[in-house]
């Protein structure tokens, strides 16, 4: 019985950790990654019309790509074999996460609320991703950085951008 | 002859106006400045500046973007003498001999040596573009489609071959490249492709977001990621800016041997200002009588890979200004550039925009002398913006960024766009994919398109065509070789070994 739960035990683990090694065999995501954005690249081309060589439709040279980066796949896959030392550390969250979220709110804003919000929230959120909680410098810093940006971009270069709010 | 000396006096009549005077000056600081600074590379820079040039005419606008790039090649190596940081990767082996002249107190010289070398090299660098480009755009001009086709697409296999990293995952990076510049509607038919139903995605996917996310945003989080480098302080030993001419001796023959083999490989996609650099310190170790001094504070060791990184970082202009081919992230930047101001890259620049074409030439010399004059009394000024906390550097990056990617079109999308390329590079650089040949891939993309469609077109379907041409035959079979050498394991290995030494 113990020795059978054991016995099953293995066997699980087994099956997992090699399921790990596959993974942490390098290029392995890579090569799946590229396998399948050339297959979805190469399955979009069909919706467009393929053509023949001498006339060529909007299709051909795009699934001649996704077929060919899904052979790239398909070579990385099959060589097993990596050249980069996988990274062991987790990637950046913090950092991404915020830097994404600072751009994408600089975005929703821009257009209606104007340059000087769009900067006032975007520039504090882009300062989580340097870590340490640092709120007043950070806000100071982002006034400051929205006074310099509309007397550079506006004032100085005059790029049509819209300031405040209210302004049409 | 004559011509030659006419077109220089053309372009020194173009750069020596106030504007482009100021523009040069701009650009060859802000290069310093971003050389000197580890974390952001000319490349990032002029990804992050290019909106900004937009406002300005195509010359100051390429002017100053060009000033960034060689100036940057300067300013890597005050920090790799001083403080053994290399600010860029073409002066990753100038910390080598240059930080250990430092401690031995010789900073001075190295530093010097370093902008001496530099001057040489890049005034030689222009001089060359000057003679060499005029007869390649006029061979370029007989180019048929299939010739077109044949050299951009060994254009790209040599900057995939030649630069660092896997081969493999070099070439599906190019792949995803071409792919992506052809989002949006085809001119051809006006078929929409790949846009997901965006309308913003019909013009295509933006060249700024794109190349501001790849380079600059990625970059951003990965220094992030590092945190703050550890530095060494030695700016005490650069008191004395003067050199004996013992050592001058051996410095002089090194400069123009750097020199030389930066302009050749310059000129090579994929090559720049990285690979000079390491070849010319490679070739003085080989012919030097005593190798053992290398490492340990010669002077040769900082003479000729400086020469040869400047050098570099001009004749790379040569495939890009004549036959509107970029070898790398900085000359694809460039023609996104001249793309976006109306101006078609080929070899029709030359004629069509000669004001632009010499102008830009003689700026390259005269910000090569500004260089030389400026900096080297500069050089504590710019060691101590190093002391400037890269918390309140990155917030502005960002800001640049945003109002960079929006101000293009007035376009909220492209902001947002930044952000998934910027969130892309990250994750490619994390898994060994370089973004510079999805770049390039980008940038030749449509263009490569265009010239097969029509070189099949005029063959009735049959691809014999790219073999009947000579040029076209010829351009294909050296792609052919260099893509098989590089993914045959035992030259693979070769080439692994060089890149590492």
């Amino acid at each position: 019985m113990v020795a059978a739960r054991g016995g099953g035990e293995t066997m699980k683990q087994g099956g997992v950790s090699r399921l790990r090694a596959f993974v942490r065999r390098a290029d392995a995501i890579e090569g799946v990654a590229l396998v399948a954005l050339g297959g979805v690249i190469a399955a979009g081309a069909f919706g467009l019309r393929i053509g023949t060589p001498a006339h060529m439709g909007p299709g051909f040279v795009p699934l001649s790509l996704g077929v060919l980066l899904l052979l790239c796949g398909v070579v990385l896959l099959a060589r097993g074999k990596s050249d980069v030392v996988p990274a062991s550390a987790p990637p950046a969250w913090r950092p991404l996460l915020a830097l994404t979220f600072a751009f994408l709110l600089f975005a929703v804003l821009v257009d209606e609320a104007g340059l000087a919000i769009a900067v006032l929230a975007a520039i504090p959120v882009a300062g989580i991703a340097g870590g340490g909680a640092r709120l007043r410098e950070s806000l100071v810093y982002a006034v400051a950085m929205a006074a310099f940006a509309i007397l550079l971009f506006v004032e100085a270069l005059k790029l049509p951008l819209k300031v405040w709010p209210w302004a049409s | 002859m004559g011509e030659l000396i006419g077109n220089l006096g053309h372009g020194f009549a173009v750069a020596f106006s106030l504007e482009n005077l100021a523009f040069c000056l701009a650009g060859a600081l802000m290069g310093t400045l971003v050389g000197v600074l580890p974390g952001l590379g000319p490349v990032a820079t002029i990804a992050i500046l290019l909106p900004v040039t937009f406002s300005l005419d195509p010359t100051g606008a390429l002017i100053m973007l060009a000033g960034i790039y060689y100036g940057a090649q300067y300013g890597g190596s005050i920090t790799a003498i001083l403080l053994n940081l290399p600010g860029e990767a073409s002066s990753v082996v100038t910390t080598l001999d240059g930080h250990a002249l430092a401690r031995k107190g010789r900073a001075g010289e190295a530093l010097m040596v370093a902008a001496v070398g530099s001057f040489v090299a890049g005034s030689f660098a222009a001089l060359l573009i000057a003679v060499a480009a005029p007869p390649l755009s006029q061979v370029a001009q007989a180019f048929q489609p299939a010739d077109y086709f044949s050299l951009m697409l060994l254009g790209l296999v040599l900057a995939t071959v030649l630069a660092h990293g896997s081969v493999l995952k070099g070439v599906a990076m190019t792949l995803i490249g071409v792919f992506l510049g052809l989002v949006g509607m085809d001119v051809t038919s006006g078929a929409l492709r790949y846009t997901l139903g965006i309308p913003d995605l019909a013009d295509g996917v933006g060249f700024v977001p794109l190349a501001m996310g790849l380079f600059g945003i990625a970059e951003i989080a990965r220094n992030l990621e590092r945190g703050g480098a550890k530095r060494e302080r030695l700016a005490a030993g650069v008191s004395r800016l003067s050199m004996g001419w013992r050592a001058w001796r051996r410095a002089i023959p090194a400069i123009l041997r750097g020199t030389g083999v930066g302009s050749l490989l310059g000129v090579l996609p994929g090559g720049g200002a990285v690979m000079g650099a390491f070849a010319a310190y490679l070739l003085e170790k080989r012919i030097a009588r005593d190798p053992a001094r290398f490492g340990n504070g010669a002077i040769e060791g900082v003479a000729a890979p400086e020469s040869a990184n400047n050098a570099g970082a001009q004749t790379a202009f040569i495939p890009m200004l004549t036959l509107g081919i970029p070898g790398n992230a900085v000359t694809a930047l460039m023609i996104g550039a001249l793309t976006i101001h109306g101006i078609t890259p080929g070899p029709r620049v030359m004629t069509e925009n000669a004001d632009l074409f010499w102008g830009l030439v003689v700026s390259m010399w005269l910000g090569n002398l500004m260089l030389l004059v400026i900096n080297l009394p500069m050089v504590r000024l710019w060691v101590r913006l190093l002391d400037v906390p890269y918390r309140f550097l990155f917030p502005a990056i960002v800001l640049f960024c945003c109002i960079g990617a929006y101000s293009v079109d007035n376009a909220a999308f492209d902001v947002a766009l930044t952000a998934f390329f910027g969130v892309a590079g990250y994750f490619l650089m994390r898994y060994g994919f370089e973004p510079a040949p999805l770049v390039l891939g980008f940038v030749l993309g449509p263009a490569m398109e265009e010239y097969l469609r029509r070189a099949l077109l005029l063959s009735r379907g049959d691809a014999i065509v790219f073999v009947e041409q000579p040029l076209s035959l010829i351009f294909l079979f050296v792609a052919a070789s260099m893509l098989a050498l590089a993914l045959v394991p035992r030259f693979a290995g070769l080439r692994q070994g060089s890149a590492e030494e």
